[in-house]
């Protein structure tokens, strides 16, 4: 039994409500085992006490009702923006760089490559990868924040490690996705996707792209398209680069991925 | 990697609940619950070490003190439910002065520790569960912060 504000057992309180917090935590089961007898009898002992555990259910279950997933549950609210600074984010999949949220490597081995006979290069077994380089960078590679500043121009390796066949997409902070090599639609997916890739263990530089800007919070996006990759990604571009300006007043935020700014999609209306 | 789909699942209508008793509004409560998951994700390691259901409501509850005690800074903005909650606590001068620091001077900790248990109801053992901390600690803060009021009442009335 817990002692209560003045140092008495808390069997020796009269009918106090029970607080909150203890009658949520013995719904949840995470009370111990006497905690949790102890919290049931002085619902017992409460007025109403056991009609509390089944208003919370039905709570429960209206808001998941109204508001299924985290970030939708913004969205439907439709509040007016916030005095204080809109962290909206949609928590599924935190962003790390400000504009470009991810660089995504695909690539797969050569099902065709000839048998090394059992042997292993020298070096062992290299993942491909990305590298992504400020323009004029030499050495190194783009320090997070300022590869994210909206303006920089950006320059992306890969590394093929061996393997024949890839392609590079990237999604920027409002969830456009933009391919930057590929031989073809990646709807069609199947290997007549995949663009061959420079097989070699140095790195490979693609044509430099330039950062835009993910916040739109006016009708002017400063966003500009892709000038590298496929036709097909330019297409790709020029139509989401319309669609923004249409959609106006998303606030995609460029911002880190703790939450102060949700690069996936801010101000809660773009859910 | 944490599954925040399955926390909100489980533990989201408790935050909204708890933020939605704390402000009164049921838009600024939506705005507090988001903000307590964020927070959440920011200290995810945390969520291993001890009850959830713990750390989410001290952190909403933390973020809901945080609005009011903004909101009180603009008296133009409706300082929601909480406040109203504190005017309707029975008549103790000293409940209603130390809730009153808490807005203005104290550290979170000390608030968080302040609103379970004067305002929730908490023991000083369940508060102390509560926030990791021994009763001893408990009771030494709460009583440090009603020596400040004290120092304030004599401050202001010589």
């Amino acid at each position: 039994m817990s002692p209560t504000h003045d140092g008495a057992r808390a069997a020796d309180r009269g009918p106090e409500r029970v607080p909150e917090l203890l009658v949520e935590k013995l719904r949840l089961g995470e009370l111990a085992p006497a905690d949790a007898d102890a919290v049931r009898q002085r619902l017992a002992a409460e007025p109403g006490g056991l009609a509390r555990l089944a208003a919370l259910d039905a709570d429960d279950a209206a808001t998941l009702a109204r508001h299924p997933r985290l970030a939708a549950a913004r969205a439907e609210a439709g509040g007016p923006p916030r005095a204080s600074s809109p962290r909206w984010l949609r928590l599924a999949a935190p962003a790390v760089l400000a504009v470009v949220a991810a660089l995504l490597l695909f690539a797969r081995a050569d099902a065709d490559a000839p048998s090394r006979g059992g042997l292993r290069p020298k070096g062992g077994d290299v993942a491909p990868r990305l590298v992504i380089y400020r323009q004029g960078e030499r050495r190194g590679r783009a320090r997070r924040r300022r590869a994210g500043q909206a303006g920089t121009a950006l320059q992306v390796a890969y590394i093929a490690a061996g393997r024949s066949y890839g392609a590079i997409m990237s999604v920027d902070g409002r969830g456009g996705t933009t391919v930057h090599l590929a031989a073809g639609p990646l709807e069609q997916g199947g290997e007549g996707a995949a663009a061959a890739l420079v097989r070699a263990r140095r790195r490979a530089r693609l044509r430099a792209l330039r950062a835009d800007d993910a916040r739109a919070e006016d009708a002017r996006s400063r966003s500009r398209p892709s000038r590298c990759g496929s036709p097909i990604a330019r297409r790709r571009d020029r139509r989401a680069h319309r669609d923004r300006g249409r959609r106006g007043g998303a606030r995609g935020a460029a911002r880190r991925a703790d939450g102060a700014g949700g690069p996936l999609g801010g101000g809660g209306r773009r859910q | 990697m944490l599954d925040v789909d399955a926390l909100y699942q489980r533990y989201g209508p408790m935050v909204l609940r708890r933020c939605r008793r704390m402000l009164g509004s049921e838009d600024r409560a939506m705005d507090a619950m988001q903000d307590t998951f964020v927070q959440i994700l920011r200290h995810a390691d945390r969520l291993d070490a001890e009850a959830p259901s713990s750390l989410l409501w001290r952190v909403a509850t933390r973020v809901c003190l945080n609005l009011v005690r903004g909101a009180k800074r603009r008296p133009e903005v409706d300082d929601g439910a909480l406040l109203e909650r504190i005017a309707s606590l029975p008549d103790d001068p000293t409940t209603r002065r130390v809730l009153d620091r808490i807005f203005a001077r104290e550290p979170d900790s000390t608030r968080v520790m302040a609103v379970l248990h004067y305002v929730d109801g908490l023991t000083l053992e369940e508060t102390a569960a509560e926030v990791g901390l021994s009763v001893s600690g408990v009771r030494k803060r709460l009583r440090t912060l009603r020596e400040r009021l004290a120092q304030d009442d004599s401050e202001v009335r010589p």
